[in-house]
């Protein structure tokens, strides 16, 4: 019984491993179209270890987190960014409630209640709330046509900031305050959007992450600049992603996505300005 | 002599020719002249509203070969509506979107959809609008603007902290209006209620301070502008109704050829028509959504609701013989909206 509880614990430990090697490996890859054309076998892949360890609040968080980058950024057909985006959240929602039980109930609530349970969480799960915060984050893009996504925006800005008061961890510091600036920039300064917050969010990443993090950058040139019509920051900002070097440990897939996109940005940018 | 008559014919037909030339060139550089149409708007970059523009922008540039090209200005960084009336008039802008509230001066029987309390439902006001909407856009003719038709934005509904069940519910509570609107201003200073008129900036911290009790908005501004999150209850109870729309310079637009303008004209129009008729189950899924993220539907007492827009006939007619919308206009579409309903209960 001990062997047989033994050796499920350490399956469990490789499967977790796995899963978190998996999205190092990913993230660290140079070649976007090979993560494109390779990821749907691993996310098959995670599917099957949920499927034999299907209580695993570890390994659901991790498939929820591929799901979420796979669906959101991989994949054109908005049908099946929806598709995949909802089962990252249906992971992610599991993995929380397997590990928090008053998180089984968050649909339920209010946002005041939710803002409840949301403040007694604490250091330990900091990190399932981060990814839950990102697989909501895809969620919501890809059913940004739905008002029910849209409603539950302040609640993920809610996720993303108890995140930065219990974790002990600095090393995804600057991908939440990202998110955090993305998030106060949505609705322009005149419909109440804070660009003065958002502004200190963006700095406060490109500083974290020692500007190694470039799709900061882009998000700062799309979210905050181009919305503001600040051309000569736009421009500074995107210039500057083109000319670092992408390989960076962690940050090398984004790197390369981001500079794609502020190529595309830049090649706009007349017709916008 | 020849010589010279042959050169003088020469020279005569060369300035002719580049006479001609000239001409043709203006000609040509007249339809190959590309007409740029600023457009500032409220709506921000990355919304639903952006990319029907964005898309009808493309599809106007490509059917008029590049002769109109419109340019947004998105999110309001132009200014508020007033500036941009102001740069439109000394033609630093060419268009802008607009609400009735900001033509109140100029053109207030804009305004008379906008009544509180004026319809009951949503099929009212569809059937008003059938053969009133292209009579109202008439009128900005005269304004030196061309329109492309109104999109609704639904109901106003009663967004607050605590129950709003009737007239008792509202009186001394703080409740939020948007600057510059007038008639609602009147309408509840004659209703005896408490009007707070505040930027939409400042109303997610006023509903968190206290500083206002109550907002009544439609479902869908109530969400994108995040102020859900900062009340309990809606009471689903018809307000006004809210439009926006888009208008143009018309100085600039008879300045185009015709068969441009009526392309702009047909695309514009297009996406006004797509909204407007989108809007009915958009204020219906925001809704829903409202009440699945937690907030508690409130019945408002009918009984409550023919004292409402009881106690409202005096300050209309007062409203209207002060001019601030025509009293043959009111009156008329009062007498419709009496008719439709002896109609609808027949």
């Amino acid at each position: 019984m001990v062997t047989t509880s033994a050796c499920t614990s350490i399956v469990s430990n490789i499967t977790e491993d796995l899963a978190s090697n998996l999205a190092s490996a990913i993230l660290n890859q140079n070649d976007p179209e090979l993560v494109r054309d390779g990821a749907p076998a691993y996310l098959l892949l995670l599917d099957s270890l949920i499927e034999g360890d299907p209580d695993n609040p570890v390994i659901l968080s991790a498939a929820a987190n591929l799901y979420a980058l796979y669906g959101s950024i991989f994949v054109d057909d908005n049908e099946r960014s929806k598709r995949l985006t909802k089962r990252a959240l249906a992971y992610s929602n599991k993995s929380l409630c397997l590990s928090i039980e008053l998180t089984c109930y968050w649909e339920d609530y209010t946002y005041q209640g939710y803002l409840h349970v949301l403040n007694d969480i604490d250091k330990r799960h900091a990190e399932l709330l981060l990814n839950h915060a990102v697989a909501s984050l895809a969620y919501t893009r890809s059913h940004s046509a739905d008002w029910n996504a849209i409603a539950r925006l302040p609640h993920i800005q809610a996720l993303l900031e108890r995140y930065i008061s219990i974790s002990n961890d600095n090393m995804m510091l600057d991908s939440v305050y990202t998110y955090l600036g993305i998030m106060v920039t949505l609705r322009p300064p005149a419909l109440g959007g804070d660009y003065v917050k958002g502004k200190q969010y963006f700095e406060l990443a490109i500083k974290l992450s020692e500007g190694k993090n470039l799709n900061t950058k882009v998000e700062y040139a799309a979210g905050y600049a181009k919305p503001l019509y600040d051309r000569n920051l736009h421009d500074r900002l995107l210039h500057e992603v083109l000319a670092a070097d992408p390989m960076e440990t962690g940050f090398t897939l984004t790197n390369i996505l981001a500079q794609e996109k502020a190529k595309l940005l830049l090649e706009r940018a007349d017709d916008y300005f | 002599m020849t010589i010279s008559n042959k050169n003088i014919w020469y020279f005569g037909k060369l300035i002719k020719d580049v006479g001609l030339l000239l001409l043709l060139f203006s000609l040509f550089s007249f339809s190959q002249s590309q007409t740029q149409i600023k457009i500032a708007t409220l709506a921000p970059q990355n919304s639903d509203w952006a990319d029907r523009f964005n898309e009808g922008s493309k599809e106007i540039f490509e059917r008029t070969d590049g002769r109109i090209k419109l340019k947004f200005y998105w999110g309001g960084a132009q200014g508020g509506a007033k500036k941009n009336k102001q740069k439109i008039k000394i033609g630093q802008l060419q268009g802008g979107t607009f609400s009735p509230n900001d033509f109140q001066t100029s053109y207030p029987d804009l305004n008379i959809y906008g009544l509180p309390f004026l319809f009951k439902n949503v099929d009212e006001v569809n059937h008003i609008r059938s053969f009133k909407d292209s009579e109202l856009e008439l009128g900005f003719k005269r304004l030196g603007f061309d329109v492309y038709g109104f999109a609704g934005g639904g109901f106003a509904y009663i967004m607050s902290n605590e129950p709003i069940r009737g007239y008792n519910d509202l009186k001394d509570k703080k409740i939020w209006l948007p600057q510059g609107d007038l008639i609602s201003y009147e309408a509840m200073k004659a209703l005896d209620l408490l009007p707070i008129s505040l930027p939409v900036t400042d109303v997610l911290t006023g509903l968190q301070t206290g500083l206002i009790d109550i907002v009544a908005i439609p479902p869908v501004v109530a969400l994108a502008l995040q102020w859900h999150t900062k009340v309990k209850y809606v009471t689903k109870i018809p307000v006004l109704y809210v439009m926006g729309f888009l208008a143009i310079d018309t100085r600039v637009t008879k300045r185009l050829r015709p068969d441009d303008d009526a392309v702009l004209s047909e695309v514009l129009t297009r996406i006004y028509e797509d909204v407007d008729q989108g809007s009915e189950k958009d204020t219906e899924n925001a809704m829903q959504a409202l009440l699945n993220i937690g907030l508690i539907e409130v019945p408002f007492d009918d009984a409550e609701y023919i004292k409402l827009t009881d106690l409202l006939v005096e300050p209309n007619q007062s409203m209207a013989n002060r001019g601030m919308f025509s009293k043959d206009l009111y009156d008329e579409i009062s007498s419709y909206i009496k008719d439709y309903r002896k109609k609808i209960i027949k």
